[in-house]
């Protein structure tokens, strides 16, 4: 090819490229694209001046919603934990598939990821939210309220789900949970026999757990439950004065008691079926089913100050694109079916209570009580608040700053 | 070299090297609220590291063990390149593959099969017991700082024996010859010929090792059990858990500051001892 082949090559698919059909997402991808462009603009000429609160994308951007009439050939832009989305479920797929639907998933691993991918403007059709973060996300503009009447499962859905707390703000629901569970503690029973088990924090505080416990690096829960031990029932609003004798007990009970810290609910089955540890205070039932694959036994209980409950739910952003694309597939994900193959594959509770029969009786491993009524007391808030308008109320900061003092 | 040929090392550098690091340098003098950031430009975040006790604590214990265990990745990896250069040169190829071959094993596998190893139903207890030497398995091997010195100086034994054997080809053997034919005894030739020649090899492998294990994570994470953190485990824990990057970008900072200027300082003091 010579010099004037390819400069009519190069200038064919250029002209090519200019006569394509820019569809709606690509257009707003190009324009993203520009703003993002131009936000460092803005961001560097705010830097060499430093004269100015750089505004974050999440306070300027206003709502794209513009429903279309038909989700086929739909692209679903989706953010949340790696599984959740159903993009290995045969049954999510056939849905995908039967109405044209395809998945975008972007996977992070913890809530702040979410929110803080949210809060900088980044454009999803369906984001995770975890319980605790609902209420922050929705107060933040992050994430609308579901207009129920288009989710026609919506009405099977458990009530201890659909109303609870975590969820609702001013009688509207901010998302549609596809799964929960709850935290027990998981023991060996080998070392922990069912009748030594415990049943409070207050027993796993005794000297008779030196070096025989592990927990996940994160104050959260056993302050929460070591402040309600302690009586302070505002928890997690815990004074700083509260906060300053939660975190002394707590120092005692590491220091004496846990023996190592688990990254993931993996790490805690493998240090159990290893017999580092006897029990572990990050605890998912799932973890059973880890230990039988390396031949190992174990089993769980809960402590009567809090059952950690959790629930995963399918949000829509105020960013949203495809809204009717999203309001489809979070119907088909709370349908009967689907929901009981997420159950299955997540190891969680089903939200549907059509779906519980669907599960396999080995899957079926969840007391459904916890969330037949509304204020089941299974969904715990135990975060602190990121920040408070009260000085003398602990922030999350102030939480991590005396975790980071015991855990040195 | 023309700086035509640097180009593309040269701007290979900026784009993942110098551009991230700045981005990191600007984050860490932001705020964070509410998951955004805020009030731009404020040295808030090194006022908190400076004034942090944790901070310090984690600082000093993270130097400690760098130090130690770069140290005796050194001692380990020095007689090591010796023999493959000196004893078999003739197997020279093979022994320096397997050193290679030891960089490809999975970081994560490596640190598992120490759990293993250093475990209380482990091969060190399950020995100590059978010889009859302790009568209870000790907890204490594992997740203790003794169990990250020795999985940090199984990782970097290869990072070390690189340079040191790469400067040790710079040895001709007619020296070592001459100085033997001369009556040098062992000691003498490996302090006044082998170490002088051998030094700016043993100097990059020792900062490169200090330098991996100051900002390593995942071993004091998961066999350092607790009280065994480093400053990694702090950054880590603030983007992970609270999400503050300007604060854990402001440790990062600091963490490499200190770092650079402890290698700087050990270096012109190794130079300093031996002229």
């Amino acid at each position: 090819m010579n010099g004037r082949q390819q400069e009519d090559a190069v200038r064919e698919y250029l002209e090519a490229k200019l006569q394509q059909r820019v569809d709606r997402r690509s257009f707003l991808r190009l324009s993203s694209g520009i703003v993002i462009a131009s936000s460092a603009a803005a961001f560097l000429a705010a830097c060499s001046t430093a004269a100015t609160t750089a505004p974050t994308a999440a306070s300027t951007a206003a709502p794209t919603v513009r429903p279309t009439p038909n989700i086929k050939g739909s692209t679903l832009e989706w953010i949340g934990l790696d599984g959740e989305d159903a993009a290995k479920i045969d049954s999510a797929k056939k849905w995908r598939d039967d109405n044209g639907v395809a998945l975008a998933s972007k996977y992070i691993g913890t809530g702040d990821e979410i929110f803080a991918a949210l809060a900088a403007g980044q454009q999803f059709d369906i984001a995770i939210t975890f319980n605790p973060y609902i209420v922050r996300s929705a107060k933040a503009k992050l994430i609308q309220p579901l207009d129920t009447s288009r989710l026609t499962n919506w009405n099977d859905m458990f009530e201890g789900l659909r109303g609870a707390g975590f969820l609702n703000i001013d009688g509207k629901p901010y998302g549609a949970p596809i799964a929960w569970g709850d935290g027990p503690v998981v023991f060996n029973p080998k070392k922990v026999p069912q009748g030594e088990a415990p049943t409070s924090i207050k027993d796993l505080y005794d000297k008779k757990w030196a070096k025989r416990l592990t927990m996940s690096n994160d104050p959260a829960w056993l302050f929460y439950l070591t402040a309600i031990d302690m009586g302070f029932t505002n928890a997690p609003m815990l004074t700083k004065d509260q906060l300053a004798k939660v975190a002394e007990r707590s120092a005692g009970f590491v220091k004496q008691n846990v023996v190592s810290f688990a990254a993931t609910y993996a790490d805690a089955t493998d240090l159990l079926v290893r017999g580092e540890v006897d029990l572990s205070l990050l605890g998912w039932e799932a973890m059973l089913n880890f230990a039988k694959e390396k031949g190992g036994e174990l089993a769980f209980g809960f402590l009567k100050e809090g059952k950690g409950g959790w629930s995963d739910s399918y949000c829509i952003p105020t960013s949203v694109v495809d809204v009717d694309a999203a309001y489809a597939y979070i119907d088909a994900i709370i349908s009967p079916q689907i929901n009981a193959d997420v159950a299955v594959a997540l190891v969680s509770g089903a939200v549907n209570k059509k779906a519980v029969p669907l599960i396999p009786a080995k899957d079926n491993i969840y007391d459904y009580k916890n969330v037949e009524k509304a204020q089941s007391g299974v969904f715990d808030d135990y975060l602190a608040p990121e920040s408070v308008t009260d000085p003398n109320i602990a922030t999350r900061a102030d939480w991590t700053d005396a975790w980071g003092k015991i855990t040195a | 070299m023309s700086i035509a040929q640097l180009a593309p090392t040269l701007v290979y550098f900026l784009v993942f090297y110098v551009g991230p690091l700045a981005v990191l340098l600007i984050i860490s003098f932001l705020s964070f609220r509410d998951f955004q950031f805020v009030e731009p430009f404020t040295v808030d975040n090194y006022v908190s590291v400076a004034r942090s006790e944790t901070f310090r604590i984690l600082f000093v214990r993270t130097v400690l063990l760098a130090f130690l265990s770069a140290f005796l990745a050194v001692v380990i990896a020095y007689p090591f390149a010796h023999l493959i250069t000196f004893v078999f040169p003739r197997r020279s190829r093979t022994l320096y593959f397997l050193v290679l071959v030891s960089l490809f094993g999975g970081y994560l596998v490596r640190i598992y099969a120490w759990r293993t190893i250093l475990g209380i139903e482990g091969v060190v207890n399950g020995t100590l017991l059978t010889l009859g030497w302790i009568t209870d398995p000790i907890r204490e091997i594992l997740n203790s700082p003794f169990a990250v010195v020795v999985a940090l100086v199984n990782f970097l034994i290869p990072l070390a024996v690189l340079p040191i054997y790469a400067s040790m080809q710079n040895v001709s053997p007619g020296l070592i010859e001459a100085a033997r034919d001369l009556g040098s005894s062992r000691l003498d030739i490996t302090r006044r010929i082998m170490l002088p020649l051998v030094l700016p090899g043993v100097r990059v492998a020792f900062a490169f090792c200090f330098i991996a294990a100051a900002g390593d994570f995942a071993i004091p994470a998961l066999l350092g059990g607790v009280g065994s953190s480093f400053i990694a485990n702090q950054i880590q824990f603030q983007i992970g858990q609270t999400a503050n990057w300007p604060l854990a970008a402001a440790m990062a900072m600091t963490l490499i500051a200190l770092v650079v200027a402890i290698t700087a300082a050990l270096t012109w003091a190794s130079r300093f001892l031996t002229r």
